[in-house]
């Protein structure tokens, strides 16, 4: 196993969540893809301080902020989403478009 | 003891193995072994206990008939998926032209060096930080109460 292959395992699960926030109807599966996005970019941080600076932890903690950085988001993305739902009774990002001018 | 230089991260489990070849012991396979171990430890216990809350909650939503016909993705599909493609095979393309980079030293634990590190050279992101959890706590309750009038 090489710094290769895990960089390409988050690069993947990069554009799986990628495609989820892009394409996906649902608010809630949109933050699941979020998620997923988040944890490629730690798997990148951790293999990247693993493979080139083994010494120090830099990258860890980096890892750590982006942990903490996506509980926050997730925290308050859900509670945005239970708000949403309980004005305009849409879970759907289509519906959502009250902005449009 | 001849120590094989391990060239990977599985390597010095290898040399373990190679040291004691009549069983291998169960902390070989204990992640405390092989670094990276707190925050490997925080990511179980935060995706274990608040993530998993957010996916619990799809699941939930997610059981009405009806949604198993609906449609599940927005008219961009096809797009989101060629932009995705894209970036998969560029991605791999330019990791397959770095140099090839081997772990160079085995693996230990950090959970001391982590933590020095946290509360001595990032103290102030880690105050900031803290701040942020604090306000994005507040900010769900705000969010998500009922407003009575």
């Amino acid at each position: 196993v090489s710094l290769y292959h895990y960089l390409l395992v988050g690069g993947i699960m990069f554009a799986i969540g990628l495609y989820g926030v892009l394409a996906r109807r649902n608010l809630l599966t949109i933050l699941m893809a979020i998620e997923l996005i988040f944890n490629a970019a730690t798997l990148n941080f951790v293999a990247f301080n693993r493979y080139l600076h083994p010494d120090q932890p830099w990258g860890q903690a980096a890892a750590l902020f982006v942990i903490v950085i996506a509980a926050a988001e997730a925290v308050v993305g859900f509670a945005l989403v239970l708000n949403i739902y309980r004005t305009f009774k849409t879970v759907l990002a289509e519906d959502l478009n009250i902005l449009k001018g | 003891l001849a120590v094989e230089p391990s060239r990977d991260c599985a390597g010095h489990i290898g040399r373990h193995v190679k040291e004691r070849p009549a069983r291998r012991l169960v902390s070989d396979f204990v992640p405390d072994r092989r670094g990276g171990t707190f925050r490997a430890s925080r990511q179980i216990l935060l995706y274990a206990g608040g993530i998993m809350v957010l996916v619990l909650f799809v699941i939930m939503l997610s059981g009405n008939p009806k949604d198993w016909i609906a449609r599940q993705v927005n008219e961009q599909w096809l797009g989101g998926l060629l932009v995705s493609a894209v970036f998969v095979s560029l991605l791999a393309t330019l990791f397959r032209l770095m140099p090839e980079a081997q772990a160079v030293a085995p693996a230990e634990p950090t959970t001391a060096s982590l933590g020095i590190l946290l509360l001595r050279d990032m103290v102030l992101p880690f105050e900031a930080i803290s701040l942020v959890l604090l306000s994005a706590l507040v900010g769900a309750i705000l969010f998500s109460r009922r407003s009575e009038r």
